[in-house]
């Protein structure tokens, strides 16, 4: 065997670990700004978001941690960028623990220029019971009489205009779990963009096309897309440069990979440690 | 045997809870919605419950640790470290919750779980290896995805999209159904069964 080849089969991980690290941070010293293309479910979520008018009330729900930040966080706050960038009332409510927390992190990565806390935006915190939790919100909103910092929500003028879950224009749920507990209790009472993880595209394509869901945000990538219709580059895009550049490494280490596993010989083949 | 103790206990709470449910959800009688609602206040309290139950076991189980000075018991220091900061920060105001939270915990997270990529791509390395057919079709099945989601793909040649869209929309899609209707039997069936007292594993 070639002595490159050798090399590159003796200390494959090493090898790959360093091409991933440059994949990963390559982009982030100098953007390639590779371009992108809006897909069909982007359009219509945005084309859908964009028909609202100024002062409608829209619910988004934070329902993931720090661990799904990578996967679908600057997908959420290009989405939510748009509802600032529109003058919508936007009502945050979580059904997991980290929500609230993450609710403030996206609300100082973007500009919610100008927007005022109970005027404009507010923030429930987080429901218990998960689904129970959903289905007890859904039926009525009114239960929750405090907010994320222990508040009168009575007081805000944004939950004024709160009497029942049909109030709101759009319900926007953001996680990266299977989508059945958000659809059960939601569905048919207003519609729902969901974004999700772009793992878990083939678990909501079903509600989709059934119509139960109106659309879907596919995380990062769709985040991205979402950030070339709103004119708007931000995160999303730049994180799509480092994964084109990474996967395209990828493709080209399976490819070595191949060759490398041709030039060995039969019974050569070490075990994986 | 004690009453309480009786294996027709739990299984009454649970047939309550769920004729309650189900009555409350698929019809629109004004008592059984009310019940159903009330029920789910009932659940929502019990899980906050639940919340600090954890918190006691979490406790217990580390004290445990440090005083038996069991392996790794220093960890077990970190964490109490950790609750405790947390708890001050959550009182101190939003600028040092933040930046505990978004700044340190959030980012380290984040960085954490990135360290699978790496691992992800090492794996491929091997994975998709051509040993055979069904190697062949998994590396091919893997490349359409991989230019899926690298976007720069579908917007340099937009038919690269048509094979990805099709193998989510018609075969994935396909499978999603399934999966959706498997887990929707799987749960009436489970139901069934604990209502007939065939399921005891829940009772305790």
């Amino acid at each position: 065997m070639n002595m490159s080849w050798k090399f590159l089969s003796d200390n494959y991980r090493q090898v790959i670990f360093i091409v991933v690290l440059i994949g990963c941070f390559l982009p982030a010293f100098r953007p390639f700004g590779f371009p992108i293309s809006a897909s069909a479910q982007t359009e219509k979520t945005y084309d859908f978001l964009q028909g609202f008018n100024k002062g409608d009330l829209v619910l988004v729900d934070i329902d993931y941690g720090p661990n799904a930040w990578a996967e679908i966080g600057p997908g959420v706050n290009a989405v939510v960028q748009h509802l600032f960038l529109k003058e919508l009332k936007i009502v945050f409510v979580s059904f997991v623990v980290d929500g609230p927390a993450m609710t403030e992190k996206l609300l100082s990565e973007i500009d919610t220029r100008g927007a005022k806390y109970g005027v404009d935006y507010v923030i429930l915190g987080y429901i218990p019971g998960d689904e129970v939790g959903m289905g007890s919100f859904a039926q009525n909103p009114l239960v929750i009489t405090k907010d994320y910092y222990g508040n009168d929500l009575n007081q805000y003028d944004i939950w004024k205009g709160v009497k029942m879950i049909a109030d709101f224009k759009v319900f926007i749920p953001c996680h990266i779990t299977g989508p059945e507990a958000w659809i059960r209790q939601f569905s048919g009472k207003l519609p729902i963009v969901m974004i999700i993880s772009p793992a878990a595209l083939s678990l909501v394509q079903p509600w989709v096309n059934s119509g139960q869901l109106y659309s879907m945000i596919p995380g990062t990538k769709g985040g991205a897309e979402y950030e070339l219709l709103l004119g708007k580059l931000g995160i999303a895009s730049s994180i799509m440069d480092a994964t084109t550049l990474t996967l395209t490494l990828t493709m080209v280490l399976i490819i070595i990979g191949n060759i490398v596993y041709r030039q060995e010989k039969p019974g050569s083949v070490k075990k994986v440690t | 045997m004690s009453w309480v103790r009786r294996r027709e206990i739990p299984i009454a709470i649970f047939a309550i809870c769920f004729f309650v449910s189900v009555i409350g959800y698929y019809f629109k009688d004004p008592i059984a919605v009310a019940l159903n609602s009330e029920l789910s206040g009932w659940i929502m309290i019990m899980t906050n419950i639940a919340l600090g139950t954890g918190f006691i076991a979490l406790f217990l189980h580390h004290s445990k640790k440090i005083s038996r000075k069991a392996k790794g018991f220093p960890f077990s220091f970190v964490i109490f470290g950790a609750i405790a900061v947390m708890f001050i920060a959550q009182y101190s105001g939003p600028a040092i919750r933040g930046w505990l939270y978004n700044d340190i915990f959030s980012n380290v997270t984040t960085a954490v779980i990135c360290f699978a990529l790496f691992y992800e791509v090492s794996g491929a390395y091997r994975a998709f290896r051509i040993r055979n057919l069904d190697a062949l079709l998994l590396m091919l099945a893997g490349f359409i995805l991989i230019l899926h989601f690298a976007p720069f793909y579908e917007s340099a040649v937009p038919s690269f999209a048509v094979i990805p869209n099709w193998i989510l929309e018609v075969p994935g899609m396909g499978a999603g159904r399934g999966i959706v209707i498997g887990v929707a039997i799987g749960t009436i069936a489970i139901a069934i069964r604990i209502l007939l007292g065939y399921e005891k594993a829940y009772t305790g």
